[in-house]
């Protein structure tokens, strides 16, 4: 066995240059860090860019590993998804024309919006954070406008660069949002009566807090019923449904948990509404 | 020195187009089998960059770039205790 022999001059050298390097370079970072960060995210565009051309020949290639079996139940779960889909898409043509002749009739127009449709560069399964890049810059969007998926709410703009941006989702961790909780017969009530409206009796607001990868927890009191598969709106957009409630004997409140309806790491398109 | 070059450049790319993760793991690796391997804080740096600034400490946003430099220095103590060899 050979035993390195230590040049404890050589080492002291090596160290204080290590030192000097790393002082200089928080020096930077501290004042230029910012440029630091545009030269980034000016090379991230062009580096993926290449990775999918070198990639997407492959991504077929790895489908033909799978089983045949396998694919045959995924097309089969698909198909029958499918179907359920189209007839819900049918009940909820009919709430639009509904919504839109109580619109009418209240004389109400819909505010002008400005969208911008941007591609995600980066997922946020990439992200340490839950953030996602995406290839529009300062030209297309400003800070804080909102992100929208599927028309889900899905984040807003964090940071602006010349030809991408960061969007940080809501479900960033101890991010809060206000949200409203909806009882699901209230979405397909008939015409409220004369005294009662059940879309605003069968609403809580509440605030839910993100606990990263897409999932939210709201803390409700105890007394408050509510089941799984109830709805959750924010600013009138359905951003999720209640997957777990949590009871703690300990607690005065409950732990209601819920997810985006999408898995954030699918995200390949993204709507940037503008802000007035 | 070949070998440290490519990998070094790979190390850099894979910032860009892998998962965090997986660049942290090849920055470890790195860290073992190369001498001052300067990349890793670079690594530390594009991964800040691209991903948001968003949790600060006293003003200094780039958390990774400072892990980073920790990692740096704590594995080339860890290697003189070892004794491992360096390329």
């Amino acid at each position: 066995m050979t035993y390195l022999q230590k040049n404890k001059r050589n080492n002291r050298h090596s160290k204080i240059n290590q030192i000097i390097f790393v002082i200089v370079l928080i020096v930077i970072l501290f004042f230029a860090g910012s440029q630091v960060r545009g030269v980034a995210q000016f090379l991230n565009g062009p580096i993926n860019i290449v990775k999918s051309v070198v990639y997407s020949p492959f991504e077929t290639f790895f489908n033909y590993l799978k089983s045949k079996d396998n694919l045959v139940d995924q097309n089969s779960a698909l198909t029958e998804e499918n179907k359920r889909l189209k007839i819900e898409l049918l009940s909820l043509d009919s709430l639009k024309q509904e919504n839109q002749s109580i619109k009418n009739i209240l004389k109400y127009s819909n505010p002008e919006r400005t969208s911008v449709v941007s591609k995600v560069i980066n997922s946020n399964s990439f992200s340490p954070y839950d953030t996602l890049v995406i290839d529009v810059g300062e030209n297309s969007v400003t800070v804080g406008d909102e992100v929208f998926y599927a028309n889900v709410p899905i984040g807003k703009i964090f940071e602006v660069y010349r030809s991408s941006s960061v969007v940080k989702l809501y479900s960033f961790n101890s991010e809060k949002i206000s949200v409203k909780i909806l009882k699901p017969e209230s979405i397909f009530d008939n015409a409220p009566t004369a005294d009662i409206d059940p879309v605003i009796t069968n609403q809580l607001s509440a605030e839910a807090i993100g606990i990263s990868s897409g999932g939210f927890k709201i803390s409700v009191p105890k007394d408050v019923l509510l089941n799984i598969n109830d709805i959750i709106t924010k600013d009138d957009y359905v951003i999720g449904q209640i997957g777990s409630i949590e009871f703690d004997s300990s607690n005065t409140f409950q732990n209601v948990y819920f997810n985006f309806p999408f898995r954030t790491s699918d995200i390949e398109f993204v709507e940037i509404i503008k802000s007035i | 020195m070949i070998k440290r070059v490519i990998f070094g450049i790979f190390l850099i790319i894979s910032a860009f187009i892998f998962p965090w993760w997986v660049s942290a793991i090849l920055a470890v690796i790195g860290l073992f089998y190369f001498e001052n391997l300067y990349e890793v804080i670079f690594v530390g740096i594009i991964i800040d960059s691209l991903y948001g600034g968003i949790i600060e400490f006293f003003g200094f946003d780039f958390i990774f770039t400072a892990m980073s430099i920790i990692l740096f220095f704590i594995m080339s103590k860890i290697k003189q205790n070892l004794l491992i060899g360096n390329k």
